[in-house]
């Protein structure tokens, strides 16, 4: 990168909670978001633990004020909350000149449409969420209702779909073609997903146990978490509290399988590489990893062959957060943002919860308990079907 | 460049009646082996084999990166997926059209093929998928990030979808009827910093907006951006298709450049999120010719020297589009 790029607000909604200080406070106190099943109906409902936010979506919607004939997806209601807290702290509403918004999503609006398809050929007032049903329209609404009027879009690369936003956000102030960005996703839980997880037997029953020889698979999550990127330019001109700054990034390909990661994990290896290059650091000067880690044996076995051929012996303290939030799909690399600039700003990492045995790919076992250290610089991974990799580097605002 | 869709731009070609019409049907054995073809979707062999048709023209080996653009994604096995978990008890249900269903399979699929370890990307921003992963593409080749990137725009009909989208008034049923005929296609190209004596154009610039609430200042400054003025462009290609509601959101593009030769394309390969990548080759093969074919004309001027062309794109008010291309 030419130059790091400031964050200035940041946004999320999780199991965790809504908020950034309730999302904080679980990590510190190491209380998981995972639960049964409740908004949803499925069959698989008593045999899965899901992240789920705990508001139905008119509970989402009438906290925003907004009517309740509207025709918003979860996806969106989720993301419009998240959005709002990132614009707050940053001290913008979202119509400001050369503010553009980056948005991605795997479900769409996919969980309206799963409710609704199959009466829209006699309920006029149900074909209000036809549209919905496009991950583009999303982006569009969320846009709309904070007067977002300039560049918005949408990207969808699976479970890495959110590092793809920021690292598109970070060209677009660099190119000048911006001043100010927020990026992130949002994806909500949806029957389409869980069965598909579930289709392809990657779900666990239990508690998913990130990085431990004896883990059975993730759990889903649902959430929406959003950054705000500044251009040194505008900072100059309107001085502001910068929490972090994104310092690198990196994206490859596995090019292995449409859904398995490659046992030597090639596409997560060459991602961060591409990022600690892009940083201008050494593996020696990541303080913490936070980890793609989703519990499955595939992604934990090749991202630790990965981390282990990148950092060798001296591998820095690493952990999945996946076990409070669940795996939340396109917004995971968005919420795991919003970790990594909490560690950095708290100077603390946080806990790999429901570990017990180390697996053979790795020589240490993840951070364990709430520890203060120095954090200067964070690398978050993220990986999805498709072999699409992604990588992070978050540095410490001095 | 290669393309695919319901109809290759010809003179002989002809306006889509109402409906939804079909990509044609290619050798698609010739460049997918058969043994992976089987397993693909009709968006994801489109996307496949024009990818690898580009590739192909293109005198590079291999490119840095790929990046795509789909409005809809595999739509076909995701509302194949969607159908099992939503007719039955959720009882027989099968993973393999869920793992094809994500909007990232044809940039994963194209990865796969060709060994590419490079950055891959998929945009899923409605109409305008196509122009931003020309946006993006253009600003990793301008900053040195990547130096070849393989782009392209694919999406697919799902009878399903259509049906739906024919209940809230966009697919046309009839003559008359709202809505407009609908198409499916994929378009790819390559992009590189190279200069090459068979480079087809040089791509200058791209722009997005959602929203156009003044769009001639939008269309100035981006063009003084790049040094130019309206005037100088020889040529522009409208994104207008046949639906009422839609075309109200063009008209005040039309009146500013109505000193211009202006082309469409839509009235031949239909509308689809990507079908903004056939204006494209449309407006590469008028470079090509160096004359705007009879059935792409939209106000009968001719042009004289086509040197530059203006394409703008949007879809029922959202998604607009500015993509600027000069002959090399």
């Amino acid at each position: 990168m030419n130059s790091r790029i400031a964050i200035t607000g940041m946004g999320i909604i999780s199991a965790l909670g809504e908020g950034q200080s309730s999302n904080y406070d679980a990590l510190i106190g190491q209380r998981s978001g995972i639960s049964k099943l409740e908004n949803l109906s499925t069959v698989l409902a008593d045999r899965i633990l899901v992240g789920e936010i705990k508001k139905t979506n008119d509970q989402l919607a009438m906290s925003l004020n907004i009517d309740l004939s509207h025709g918003y997806s979860r996806t969106t209601l989720l993301g419009m909350h998240a959005v709002k807290e990132a614009l707050q702290q940053a001290n913008l509403t979202g119509n400001e000149a050369n503010l553009g918004f980056i948005s991605s999503t795997t479900v769409g609006g996919m969980d309206t449409t799963e409710k609704y398809v199959l009466t829209y050929a006699e309920s006029e007032e149900n074909q209000r969420f036809i549209s919905a049903h496009d991950a583009g329209v999303s982006t569009r609404d969320i846009a709309a209702f904070f007067g977002i009027q300039g560049f918005s879009t949408t990207l969808s690369t699976a479970c890495s779909s959110a590092a793809n936003a920021v690292m598109l956000g970070a060209r677009m102030l660099q190119s000048g073609q911006l001043d100010r960005v927020v990026v992130g996703g949002s994806d909500a839980l949806s029957k389409f997903t869980i069965n598909g997880f579930n289709s392809l037997m990657i779900l666990s029953d239990a508690l998913c146990a990130p990085f431990d020889s004896n883990r059975k698979g993730l759990n889903l999550g649902e959430a929406a978490a959003y950054i705000v990127m500044e251009s040194e330019r505008v900072l100059k001109d309107q001085p502001k509290k910068v929490l972090a700054y994104l310092s690198g990034y990196g994206n490859a390909n596995d090019a292995f399988h449409q859904t398995a990661s490659s046992a030597d994990g090639t596409g997560a290896y060459l991602a961060m590489n591409k990022a600690l290059n892009s940083a201008s650091l050494s593996a020696q000067d990541i303080d913490y990893i936070n980890a793609h880690g989703t519990a499955t044996p595939n992604n934990d076995a090749a991202e630790g062959t990965a981390m282990r051929r990148i950092f060798d012996l001296n591998m820095p303290k690493y952990s999945s957060t996946k076990a409070y939030t669940g795996h939340t799909l396109a917004a995971a690399a968005a919420v795991e943002a919003v970790f990594s600039i909490l560690a950095l700003q708290h100077q603390v990492v946080f806990p790999n919860l429901n570990f017990e045995v180390l697996l053979d790919e790795l020589a240490v076992p993840p951070v364990l308990e709430v520890e203060k250290c120095t954090v200067d610089h964070v690398l978050s991974n993220s990986f999805g079907f498709g072999g699409n990799c992604s990588t992070l580097v978050f540095s410490r605002n001095e | 460049m290669h393309s695919l869709g319901v109809q290759d731009l010809s003179d002989t070609a002809q306006s889509l009646g109402p409906g939804i019409h079909f990509s044609k049907e290619v050798a698609f054995k010739d460049v997918i082996k058969s043994g992976s073809l089987r397993r693909m979707s009709k968006g994801v062999k489109m996307g496949m084999y024009a990818g690898l048709k580009a590739l192909e023209s293109s005198n590079l080996d291999e490119v840095d990166a790929i990046v795509t653009g789909t409005g809809m994604g595999c739509l076909l096995d995701s509302d194949q997926f969607l159908t099992q978990i939503t007719s039955g008890s959720e009882s027989f249900v099968t993973p393999t059209s869920f793992i094809q269903s994500t909007h990232n399979t044809v940039a994963s699929q194209l990865a796969l093929y060709t060994q590419n370890h490079g950055t891959n990307l998929t945009y899923v921003n409605g109409s305008n998928s196509f122009e931003m992963a020309l946006l993006d593409a253009l600003c990793m080749l301008k900053s040195g990030e990547e130096s070849s990137v393989l782009v392209g725009g694919v999406d697919e009909i799902s009878p399903m979808r259509m049906k739906d989208l024919e209940r809230i008034g966009l697919v046309s049923t009839a003559t008359g009827s709202s809505g407009t005929p609908y198409g499916e296609g994929a378009h790819f190209l390559v992009l590189s910093q190279e200069e090459h004596a068979e480079n087809l154009a040089e791509l200058v610039s791209v722009t997005l907006f959602s929203q156009a609430t003044n769009l001639n200042l939008e269309i100035d400054s981006f063009l003084k951006r790049e040094g130019m003025s309206l005037e100088e462009v020889s040529a522009v290609v409208i994104g207008i298709n046949a639906d009422a509601v839609d075309a109200v959101h063009y008209a005040s593009f039309i009146q500013y450049t109505s000193k211009l030769p202006q082309m469409h394309y839509k009235h031949l390969s239909g509308q689809y999120d990507c079908s903004s990548g056939y204006g494209l080759q449309c407006a590469l093969d008028a470079f090509k010719s160096q004359e705007i074919p009879a059935v792409l004309s939209f106000n009968q001027l001719k042009s004289v020297n086509l040197s530059s062309i203006l394409l703008y794109n949007q879809y029922m008010g959202g998604y607009h589009s500015l993509v600027l291309i000069k002959t090399c």
